[in-house]
């Protein structure tokens, strides 16, 4: 019976899956009963006010922070917390995480942070591995820095390089935690437009946090609203199809029926 | 108004705290052993950046250290000598020069003087670093890449402190033996190579290998203190006091460690004393 159940838990068409998730921190209630499920290629924008632990609930969806939380938050079907570390280092080897602050490795330069993962994941010995950088870092435009140190970038080179650093090893999910922060209009445009070829591509999910109503209007991904410790979907936001992509994604009864 | 309670309190919690300090810091070892064995296996094909985090490693704690190290073996070495043969014709024992030299330089001082320096310059450093790191969410980062912190920063600097401390104990030694030596021909004017000649020759192969253990225990002891405390930071108030905690605790887990050896090894690691104690 619990073979079965478990067989039936992996086989979950949802990547990632929240169910019922309540946080609590120092008596501050930050998220009540969230649930929402993204399979393969599907994306969703999350408006999230500032200072209301934005980064918190991306840790917590990643399972990265250790926060005490309840409910359930799965991956590939499992809840995260029944996963052996080294599985659950594998998972996310094929994961992006843009941070709010970038969070590049402050004594590596731009070319080393880019090819840290790859370096520490890949097969692929180091002049391989010094060509695929490379090439991305041409295709980025950041030639000019990519031996300088993260103290040395300005916020809108360090978050271009922490996106280089994120989608390097040709991740299936990318999580974004305020991808737009600090950006001035031209990397605000090759921000997007990352973003997008990502999404564009095959059996990639996407979630992204932000308090940005115009980065959330240029992505065009299905718009949810964090509100009084819940998620909506705007009424107003979007066009119809997407509106009911959000609630899908969110609902846990639209999923069901789906 | 303190009551007897709150003192009991705290001292439970000081205790409790001291016990999971310990366990966490063997696991972290342990950890750290494991991702050594899976680096040098021939086969595994992960983690290149390990020769390159061993280098800086060795970069920051050895080389950037020999100066230093050396005027201090140097001034060490110098002052031992100059007092012992002023002082030991005094008592008799003129001809236990190079024996004496052995054990208080090359056995004691060395390794301690080494110790103190490195754990105060790399140790504490290390310990900022990644205090800072957790604080940047640098090593969030690392975990949401799938890199283990302990894989990717503790290991290479286990590796990198470990050679380091082995190269500046037996740097330590030479130059003080040699150095220490040459000052105090400077100052009295001592036959110069037959004192070289005394000490080299009490030095055996026992003493290579207890340098060694020294500073592999040395080695072993700063960088996984160091690493565990820097790790455990949770805000950036706590990364100064962590620095001091390393620091003091270091040195208190190196003289737990060479107290519990020297009761459990005293007769094998020094035959010599058996004519004392029977």
């Amino acid at each position: 019976m619990k073979k079965k159940l478990r067989n039936k838990e992996v086989n979950s068409n949802y990547i990632i899956e929240l169910e019922n998730v309540t946080c609590t921190i120092d008596n501050n209630l930050l998220c009540k009963n969230v649930s929402f499920a993204l399979e393969l290629g599907r994306h969703l924008t999350i408006l999230w006010k500032d200072g209301l632990g934005k980064s918190t609930f991306m840790e917590i969806c990643t399972g990265l922070t250790n926060v005490k939380y309840q409910g359930i938050v799965k991956h590939y079907g499992k809840n995260i917390k029944h996963y052996a570390n080294d599985i659950i280092m594998k998972l996310r080897s094929k994961t992006g995480y843009v941070f709010q602050n970038s969070a590049l490795i402050s004594n590596h330069n731009v070319f080393d942070n880019i090819a840290l993962p790859l370096r520490y994941h890949s097969q692929k010995n180091n002049r391989e591995i010094d060509n695929i950088v490379n090439e991305l870092i041409s295709i980025y435009q950041i030639e000019e820095i990519q031996y300088l140190l993260p103290e040395m970038l300005t916020t809108s080179q360090s978050k271009i390089v922490a996106v280089a650093r994120a989608l390097v090893v040709k991740p299936n999910i990318l999580f974004l935690d305020e991808p737009s922060l600090g950006l001035d209009h031209e990397s605000f445009d090759f921000v997007v437009n990352r973003i997008k070829e990502f999404a564009q591509q095959k059996n990639t999910i996407t979630l992204v946090l932000t308090k940005s109503l115009s980065l959330s209007k240029a992505l065009q991904f299905p718009v949810a609203i964090f509100f009084k410790q819940k998620l909506t979907v705007p009424n107003h936001f979007g066009d119809s199809n997407n509106q009911s992509n959000a609630k899908s994604i969110i609902s846990l009864n639209c999923r069901k029926v789906i | 108004m303190v009551r007897f309670f709150d003192i009991t309190e705290n001292a439970g919690n000081v205790m409790i705290n001291l016990y999971r300090n310990v366990i966490h810091m063997i696991y972290l070892w342990s950890d750290t052993i494991v991702s050594l064995l899976t680096v040098l296996n021939p086969f595994y094909k992960g983690n290149k950046s390990f020769r390159r985090q061993v280098s800086f490693q060795i970069l920051f704690t050895g080389v950037e250290a020999f100066w230093l190290i050396g005027v201090i073996a140097l001034l060490c070495g110098g002052t031992v000598i100059i007092q012992a043969i002023n002082n030991m014709p005094n008592f008799g024992v003129g001809e236990y020069f190079g024996k004496l030299f052995k054990i208080f330089v090359v056995r004691e001082i060395g390794p301690i003087v080494t110790f103190l320096l490195v754990m105060g310059r790399s140790g504490t450093a290390l310990t900022a670093y990644l205090g800072n790191m957790r604080v940047n969410k640098e090593i969030t980062a690392l975990e949401a890449m799938g890199i283990q912190p302990v894989d990717y920063l503790v290991m290479p600097t286990f590796v990198g402190m470990v050679l380091s401390m082995i190269c500046l104990n037996f740097y330590f030694a030479i130059i003080a033996i040699v150095g220490g030596l040459a000052v105090a021909e400077i100052i009295i004017h001592i036959p110069y190579m037959i004192y070289l000649q005394k000490a080299f020759a009490s030095i055996s192969l026992f003493d290579v290998y207890f340098i060694l253990g020294k500073s592999i225990i040395s080695g072993m002891v700063i960088s996984i203190v160091s690493c565990f405390f820097g790790l455990s930071v949770n805000n950036i108030r706590e990364v100064s006091m962590v620095v001091i905690k390393s620091f003091v605790v270091c040195g208190a887990i190196r003289i737990v460690i060479k107290v519990i050896v020297i009761a459990a090894f005293f007769r094998v690691l020094f035959p010599e004393a058996r004519a004392f104690f029977g």
